[in-house]
């Protein structure tokens, strides 16, 4: 603090209760604090403990500089040689096979359909960008499993047949949106030809019964 | 009216996302309209201007925990689905199964899936095999091609037509289609090797009591088996899905005690035309084990989901390149 705001802060704590006991306290405080260093300070450990333990602290430092040189030096022969094992295997493979034309190369990977229902924390994942995704820790295959989870109808009969099912197969179909229309579900024409899953229930005679629509 | 609202925008959510600023300028979205018209049983009648063609993904899941044992047979199970268009043309497919189970009761279905339900297949019909064998709670779903086989989950339980309301309650039943299935264990839900975990409401159709009626047809013999006949009609009142008209839907179903299996069906919808199910050459006797196990250079895989998202995958370059 200056001098001349100290000064008054201390004019003020004349004219102020409140803040002389406060200044008081912190004076009180300092003293016992600069008191307790000076004791502190005369506190010192035997010489024979002092080098007992600089002699191991060298020692230990010595040995894990050593295998450090040794790591680094192997490593960075493995990825030398490593390199012209590549480069000899080019050499002789490249006059065999041409480089891929530059369509091939630019091929695109095409991912498998992605869930239908996005889960909070993939929305939170995609509004923090890319940098956030390299941040987040692996999922574990619980929580993957449950964000591929699907919102689907109940069954919706194909045939109305009074005996009931006792075997059969459920098989996933794709089909455009327009078949929803079949069974009484409007349909937006701008949309109709677009692919939506449906899983059909079998049965034991092969033919569908029900089918129950999945998003 | 709900229900189907609700369903609506279940799956319309993502193209109205689409055309929201159409509908932000005043524009009105415009749904298809399906003009259902009613006649009699029998009558054929395709709703869309264009026969509707699906892709098969896969084989989700087995159901079925009661095995018809020492009644062995094997037979080619042949489905003709006749679709008439608006404008009087005629669409129809005709496919075969190899059909047979040993007295185990283990079962073996090969087909080639050609259609399914009122969907032609859209590419290339796929070939597949099911083998379930119900006593030892195992099912598989077979490619030739890949030479991949899928075990799949195999749930215990039954498909039927429930029935809620009563009489009392003005006299209508709400039927919708609803199932009582035992996951199979390790799985939470029917399907949940495909991780479905929730449902929705689907459109229950009214019907009151005299709007299902079922009648014997007596004995008729199939290819030397005897079998019962029923014949049961459903009519769907003007209104229940947004027709103008009752829809009728008949079934006719010949049971053989013998074999404990249909022999022949008929299936007549409006909707979805004509299907005519029936067994010929149907051979009684044993089978040969190795039908029902999966060859040796067969590999086996227990997870359906890459397969299925891999298939996906595949459709949509193909898609993407045409």
């Amino acid at each position: 603090m200056e001098p001349a705001a100290q000064g008054e802060a201390a004019a003020h704590a004349k004219t102020c209760t409140r803040c002389a006991r406060r200044l008081a306290n912190e004076q009180n405080l300092s003293a016992v604090m600069a008191s307790a260093v000076r004791e502190d300070s005369r506190r010192l450990a035997p010489a024979a403990v002092e080098q007992t333990l600089l002699a191991e602290f060298r020692k230990q430092h010595a040995g894990s500089n050593r295998q450090r040189t040794w790591s680094s030096r192997a490593g960075v022969g493995a990825i030398a040689a490593a390199l012209i094992v590549a480069a000899i295997v080019g050499l002789r493979r490249a006059p065999e096979q041409p480089a891929p034309p530059i369509k091939q190369a630019e091929a695109r990977v095409t991912l498998p359909e992605s869930p239908v229902i996005a889960t909070s924390a993939a929305v939170a994942s995609k509004s923090h960008g890319r940098a956030s995704q390299r941040k987040a820790p692996r999922k574990p295959a619980s929580e993957l499993l449950a964000a591929q989870r699907e919102v689907m109808t109940d069954f919706i009969p194909i045939v109305y047949d009074p005996e009931p099912i006792e075997r059969g197969q459920i098989v996933r179909i794709r089909l455009p949106r327009a078949a929803l229309a079949t069974f009484g579900i409007p349909v937006n024409e701008e949309h109709a030809e677009e692919a939506i899953r449906a899983d059909v229930l079998l049965g034991e005679d092969g033919l569908a019964r029900a089918v129950r629509f999945v998003k | 009216m709900t229900t189907r609202l609700v369903l609506a925008a279940f799956f319309g959510m993502a193209a109205m996302a689409g055309s929201a600023k159409a509908q932000e300028a005043g524009a009105v979205v415009i749904h298809k309209e399906v003009h259902a018209i009613a006649g009699a049983p029998g009558d054929l009648m395709m709703v869309h201007p264009e026969p509707i063609t699906m892709d098969f993904l896969g084989a989700e899941m087995s159901f079925g925990d009661k095995p018809v044992k020492g009644a062995p047979y094997s037979a080619e199970a042949v489905t003709e689905t006749t679709q008439m268009l608006a404008d009087g043309n005629r669409i129809t497919h005709k496919s075969n199964a190899s059909v047979c189970r040993d007295s185990a009761g283990r079962t073996r279905r090969e087909e080639t899936i050609s259609a399914m339900g009122p969907w032609a297949t859209g590419g290339d019909a796929p070939k597949v095999i099911f083998i379930q064998d119900p006593a030892a709670g195992t099912a598989y779903h077979l490619d030739p091609q890949a030479h991949v086989a899928h075990k799949m989950p195999m749930g215990k339980g039954t498909f039927f037509f429930r029935q809620t309301g009563s009489a009392a309650s003005g006299g209508q039943k709400n039927m919708t289609f609803q199932r009582v299935v035992t996951p199979p264990s390790g799985v939470a839900e029917v399907s949940g090797a495909m991780g479905a975990v929730a449902t929705l409401a689907a459109p229950g159709t009214k019907l009151s009591e005299a709007d299902v009626k079922t009648e014997s047809l007596g004995k008729q013999t199939f290819e030397g088996v005897e079998a019962e006949g029923t014949r049961s009609t459903v009519t769907m009142a003007a209104g229940s899905i947004g027709n103008e008209m009752p829809i009728s839907s008949v079934t006719e179903r010949w049971y053989s005690a013998e074999l404990q299996t249909v022999v022949m069906s008929k299936r007549s919808d409006p909707r979805f035309g004509e299907t005519v199910y029936r067994l010929t050459n149907i051979q009684r006797g044993e089978q040969p084990a190795s039908l029902f196990e999966v060859p040796s250079d067969y590999t086996v895989t227990e997870n359906e989901l890459p397969p299925l998202n891999k298939k996906l995958q595949m459709i949509k370059q193909a898609d993407e390149g045409k």
